[in-house]
């Protein structure tokens, strides 16, 4: 079943990735690239803030209800911190990556 | 060798002392992120020449250590801040800047400069090897429980 299974993806994976190598240059495939690097990148964008937001309120309540913990509360926030910021970067080199260095895309 | 080195590391934290870095763990990662992107920075350089792969992941790792120095600086500001809306705002539209400006760059260096995508990834994610290595070195020295003296034997 595994065997199966795994055959059957890597063809779908092969066919998905033999037909964006054919359609280089393609407007359609351009277009398409372009509405999925914008969304992903506003979902990306948007996660982090939300997380980041969560983060600062949570530490804040934290550093209020017992100042003696500010120093434990504000290293675990910035490691928190740079971590989401990290993934935002990570989601933003990907997609210039997929607009500018597309090595599908001829 | 290693008084050079504690030298450096002492000079290091007197200048992120001065810079407000109060706090030591967010100094020590703070140092630490700076040492880091150099020292790897410079041995790439020198294994490598002045190649594609080596000034792009220099930029990663420059790009990830200063939004982390602009990161360290805010928060250390923000916790103490009384009003949680202003400072969930203000956190936010921090966050929005630096990532428009690091896309700016990003942009710059992909498209202008042809750097190497990966090679940047890579310097990038040198920010996640340091906090790694830092609560890897936490856990330990946490492990490590001195001798019971005459009272708690």
């Amino acid at each position: 079943m595994r065997k199966i299974l795994m055959t059957a993806l890597n063809t779908v994976a092969l066919l998905a990735l033999a037909g964006v190598a054919f359609a280089a240059g393609d407007p359609a495939v351009v277009a398409t690239i372009s509405w999925a690097t914008a969304l992903a990148q506003g979902v990306a964008a948007a996660g982090c803030g939300i997380g980041m937001g969560l983060g600062i309120k949570a530490a804040c309540e934290g550093t209020a209800r017992n100042p003696e913990a500010s120093g434990k509360i504000t290293v675990t926030l910035i490691l928190g911190l740079a971590f989401l910021e990290s993934l935002a970067i990570y989601g933003l080199v990907i997609n210039l990556i997929l607009l500018f260095a597309n090595p599908y895309m001829g | 060798m290693t008084t050079r080195a504690s030298t450096l590391v002492t000079s290091f934290d007197r200048m992120l002392f001065r810079r407000g870095f109060v706090n030591p763990d967010i100094r020590m990662l703070v140092r630490n992120q700076i040492l880091l992107a150099g020292f790897s920075t410079v041995f790439c350089l020198a294994i490598l020449g002045f190649s594609a792969w080596a000034w792009s992941y220099g930029a990663g790792a420059v790009l990830a250590t200063l939004n982390f120095w602009f990161l360290a600086g805010f928060g250390v500001r923000i916790t103490s801040q009384p009003n949680r809306t202003e400072a969930v705002l203000a956190t936010l539209t921090r966050f929005y800047l630096r990532l428009g400006l690091t896309g700016a760059v990003l942009y710059a260096l992909i498209v202008w400069a042809g750097a190497r995508p990966v090679a940047l990834l890579t310097g990038v994610s040198i920010i996640v090897v340091n906090f790694l290595c830092w609560g890897a070195v936490k856990i330990a020295a946490s492990g490590t429980r001195e001798a019971p003296n005459g009272k708690e034997a």
